[in-house]
């Protein structure tokens, strides 16, 4: 039983146990903007294995998904997910996401169940993306939807 | 060109070149499917026998009138030309936006969610490209082809040329909701009105770059000396030249009529869609098409292979309920005699620990080892017992475009007090049900209450 379990593939969890391991994986364990978020779960559906089944529309800040943010919205529900809000200015907010203890203790546990293969590939994709800047993830997720259109511009 | 009577719009008038399409068999299936579900067949809403066929009728008639609105009210020339290019596409997108639904709309819809990582959505987009691909390209609109590629694009709201396609049926404000609201509403009997025309009048497509020009030269700067794919710099460096399109509300008016179909859709959730006997009915029938599948009499092939799966409606999945006797023809029994399990209400998601768990990590099988767990302590069998847990989405931030003075874009809650008050939780959301079938369940509710406390984790009585 035991054994069967460590070796499930990455691709077999579901999404919300992966969104956990990507909130772990990121750099300070922490996720600054529904944004980042979005973008790096994007990157990690579109250039990793991760296998994501959530569907993305073109949005102004870039691909966006209402599945993913409901579940983000689920996991904190289920306190699996802090969700702080910090004012940027009068108009806007910025919400960070971090596991909660509870979530932490939950990641571990997906994780010991989990091919190390996969997982060592994921995590290094994870740790590499959430370090970038913000606009650079817009820009990563933009290019790789209008890829196709700029071919026809050209 | 014919025409279809409509209780909401009036006379639709179907173009002769679309009209093939609308005698095809996946088009003409969604009359045996009714829109909401069990709803006319438990609970207060006896009229809502309407079908998806009707909305979707509807949505492409609501599809076609936004793109005649875009067209007069876009100052942009070629988005001008984009919107002709593309209307005969829209209205198929439209027309076939719910195609892949299956027998009692949202109850197959979980079954594919939770059992078979698939949706309504993506049976849709193979149901257009596998089963409706030739009949598309054979359509014969008065100019240019549509293509099936577009049109499942669309359909799912991921066109990646332009996002005011994905806008017109997939979005916050778009004719769907546009559609189903009115018509459910009317059908369920409950007088909300809200008539599309005027907001329709009030949208147009907005242009913005696709990366903000300021944003351009620092990512330019970042990338200099970076190792970064060519592909990606070339693409930085035509961004001036990359702009992205969105349909955009404007006027007071327009936020006005946003207002009031945004607090129409939410008042719906939690006095019909989300009522409670029908929903017990539906949960029933949920569980009856699992037991199908657990026993073949359903195969997984039936809900995933387009092809078998539009062999499927209403009528055929009671049929073939009844024809597997034991449970799923009990279930079909229940309802013909207005018989539905008991509700008890247990609290909410927080409290039971074990529950939360599988629910967090969609582990839908370890939900149903629960109710067998629950069952054996009642003498009963499993699909005497269900657990139902209420999880709705609420109203999305920054996604609606509205532009009160010209030129002046913002988001809708940023103006509108009322559309920030429908960004919270429903208060339905996390709440956790059990249903019982009290024809065959003596035990008191105390201790079903006790009972399941204890095997969903609540309190301090977490199972190890």
């Amino acid at each position: 039983m035991a054994k069967t379990s460590q070796n499930k593939r990455l691709n077999e969890l579901s999404d919300t146990e992966k969104l956990v391991l990507v909130l772990y994986y990121s750099s300070n364990q922490e996720i600054k903007g529904r944004t980042r978020l979005e973008k790096i779960v994007y990157l990690a559906k579109e250039t990793g294995d991760a296998n994501f089944s959530y569907y993305f529309m073109p949005y102004y800040f870039g691909p966006y998904s209402a599945d993913l943010m409901n579940d983000v919205k689920a996991l904190k529900r289920f306190r699996q997910v802090s969700e702080k809000s910090i004012p940027l200015d009068e108009e806007r907010t910025v919400y960070s996401y971090s596991l909660t203890d509870e979530g932490l203790e939950l990641a571990q546990k997906i994780e010991r169940e989990v091919d190390k293969k996969d997982l060592a590939k994921f995590k290094e994709f994870i740790q590499k993306t959430s370090r970038r800047k913000t606009n650079v993830l817009i820009a990563l997720s933009k290019f790789r939807l209008y890829r196709n259109l700029m071919k026809k511009l050209k | 060109m014919s025409k279809m009577r409509d209780p909401i719009h009036g006379d639709i008038h179907i173009p002769e070149w679309l009209e093939p399409l609308l005698l095809s068999y996946p088009l003409n299936r969604l009359r045996f499917i009714k829109q909401l579900g069990m709803k006319s067949y438990a609970g207060p809403f006896p009229g809502a026998n309407h079908t998806r066929f009707s909305h979707c009728l509807g949505t492409m008639h609501l599809a076609s009138f936004l793109c005649d609105s875009l067209y007069k009210n876009t100052k942009i020339k070629d988005l001008k030309g984009s919107v002709q290019e593309y209307k005969n596409t829209v209205q198929v997108a439209a027309l076939v936006h719910d195609i892949g639904h299956g027998p009692f709309s949202h109850v197959m819809d979980e079954v594919l969610k939770e059992y078979m990582r698939r949706s309504h959505e993506d049976m849709t987009a193979s149901i257009v490209q596998n089963v409706l691909g030739d009949d598309i390209r054979a359509l014969r609109p008065p100019e240019g082809n549509v293509e099936p590629k577009d049109v499942s694009l669309i359909a799912l709201g991921s066109h990646p040329e332009h996002s005011y396609l994905n806008d017109i049926v997939h979005s916050e404000i778009d004719v769907d909701r546009m559609d189903y609201l009115p018509r459910d509403s009317y059908h369920a009997g409950i007088e909300y009105r809200f008539g599309p025309a005027s907001l329709i009048n009030n949208m147009k497509i907005i242009r913005v770059p696709a990366i903000s020009p300021a944003e351009i030269g620092e990512l330019r700067e970042i990338i200099r000396n970076a190792k970064t794919r060519k592909e990606f710099k070339d693409f930085l460096a035509r961004a001036e030249n990359v702009y992205e399109d969105h349909t955009c509300v404007s006027g007071e008016e327009g936020v006005v009529l946003c207002e009031l179909l945004l607090i129409i859709r939410r008042t719906m959730y939690k006095s019909v869609y989300y009522e409670s006997k029908s929903r017990v009915a539906e949960k029933m029938v949920y569980k009856a098409i699992l037991s199908m599948l657990e026993d073949k009499l359903l195969q997984k092939k039936d809900l995933t292979d387009p092809h078998r799966f539009i062999e499927l409606d209403d009528i055929e999945l009671f049929g073939r309920m009844q024809e597997a006797k034991g449970f799923p023809a009990r279930i079909v029994n229940f309802l013909k005699r207005g018989i539905t399990y008991k509700s008890i209400e247990l609290g909410t998601i927080e409290e039971f620990d074990t529950l939360k768990e599988a629910v967090v990590r969609k582990r839908y099988g370890d939900i149903r080892r629960m109710e067998k767990e629950l069952a054996g302590r009642w003498n009963a069998s499993p699909q005497e017992v269900i657990i139902d847990l209420i999880q709705i989405k609420a109203f999305e931030e920054e996604k609606v475009f509205v532009e009160i003075e010209p030129e002046k874009l913002t988001f809708l809650e940023k103006i509108s007090k009322v559309a920030q008050s429908l960004i919270s939780p429903f208060e339905l959301e996390g709440k956790v049900f059990i249903y019982v079938d009290t024809d065959k369940i003596k035990t008191e509710e105390g201790r079903i209450l006790e009972d399941a406390q204890t095997i969903l984790g609540g309190g301090k009585n977490v199972p190890k």
